[in-house]
């Protein structure tokens, strides 16, 4: 915003700021000109109301490092962060949280599915209607193995055929 | 976004891997027990053991299959065995049991069984798969004028 002239003279005699022949200057302005007064007055309502506040001052220890800190924040400004092509997995987290929550759940329920899944392979179906599967059944060099099984029943026996003890 | 929400997420995922490894490591931990009963069963007078009262069903079958009147509890050892690693139990006559647990998931469990003979020598070597509390019997191995049952249960 610019600051006309007039402004700034009437400024300068608001603060007492103002040489003598500024100062006669203004009071010429003043006697005709109504806006410049009320203008005058805003300004010394500015003042006063600037000079009865808090003032906030710095401790020495902090002037001193006030203009280094301003400046290094200006120039760590003036280079900025080049963004990587690709984003992390936190800003891409960050940046989609309901993404994220979805592909959690998603991921939760997948593994639920393929942990019951393999408990459901081994359900009730594949190991006989009594819980008994047998996989496999060799005999030995000596004997002979059946697998028994009544009719209408569930009971399984592998059944072993012993060779006749030679001493009887 | 705020640090909550990113939280949960991370949360999230990290419950998602250590499912997805539960089941590995349990498998890989669990040891298996079983239950072994050697059971004589003869026609002479005797009727059934009360300890063999969790069998009832499968020595009722027996007993209409073979003619058997007695049935009596030798042994019932006890076994649990870490996948891959061998539990052996002495069998009346000289024989012994093996067995050794090779898979266990979802309550069913799969079982080498070897049966071997007075000199060690195998006599059947069998691979079962169990669900929990099923039997199956291993038998009629003659004994002392009466037929010796193998009862392999797993726990």
């Amino acid at each position: 915003m610019a600051v006309s002239g007039r402004a700034r003279r009437l400024a300068k005699y608001a603060a007492g700021e103002a040489s003598p022949a500024e100062g006669h200057s203004v009071e010429a302005l003043l006697t005709r000109c109504p806006e410049c007064r009320r203008e005058l007055d805003a300004f010394r309502a500015t003042l006063a109301a600037l000079r009865s506040s808090d003032s906030v001052g710095l401790s020495p220890a902090e002037a001193a490092r006030f203009w280094p800190e301003v400046r290094a924040r200006l120039e760590r400004g003036a280079t900025p962060k080049t963004r990587p092509a690709r984003p992390s997995l936190r800003e891409v987290v960050g940046d989609h949280p309901r993404l994220s929550l979805v592909s959690a759940a998603a991921a939760i329920v997948l593994v639920l599915g393929l942990t019951l899944g393999q408990v459901a392979l081994w359900g009730p179906s594949s190991p006989g209607m009594n819980g008994v599967e047998i996989l496999s059944v060799e005999a030995g060099d000596e004997t002979s193995v059946m697998l028994f099984q009544m009719p209408e029943s569930n009971l399984r026996i592998i059944w072993v055929f012993e060779p006749p003890d030679p001493l009887l | 976004m705020n640090a909550r929400r990113r939280q949960a997420c991370f949360v999230l995922v990290g419950v998602a891997s250590a499912l997805l490894l539960l089941p590995v490591c349990l498998a890989a931990q669990t040891p298996v027990a079983f239950q072994v009963r050697v059971i004589q069963a003869s026609k002479q007078p005797g009727g059934v053991d009360a300890r063999l009262s969790g069998l009832a069903k499968e020595l009722q079958e027996l007993q209409k299959a073979f003619g058997y009147t007695a049935f009596h509890l030798l042994d019932a050892p006890r076994g649990v065995a870490p996948l891959n690693q061998q539990w052996k139990a002495a069998i009346p006559g000289n024989r012994s049991l093996e067995i050794v647990p090779t898979a266990s998931q979802g309550g069913q469990h799969t079982l080498q069984v070897r049966f071997l003979g007075a000199n060690g020598q195998v006599m059947v070597n069998s691979q079962v798969r169990l669900k929990s509390g099923a039997t199956v019997f291993v038998g009629k191995v003659p004994h002392q004028e009466a037929d010796i049952y193998i009862a392999i249960s797993a726990d």
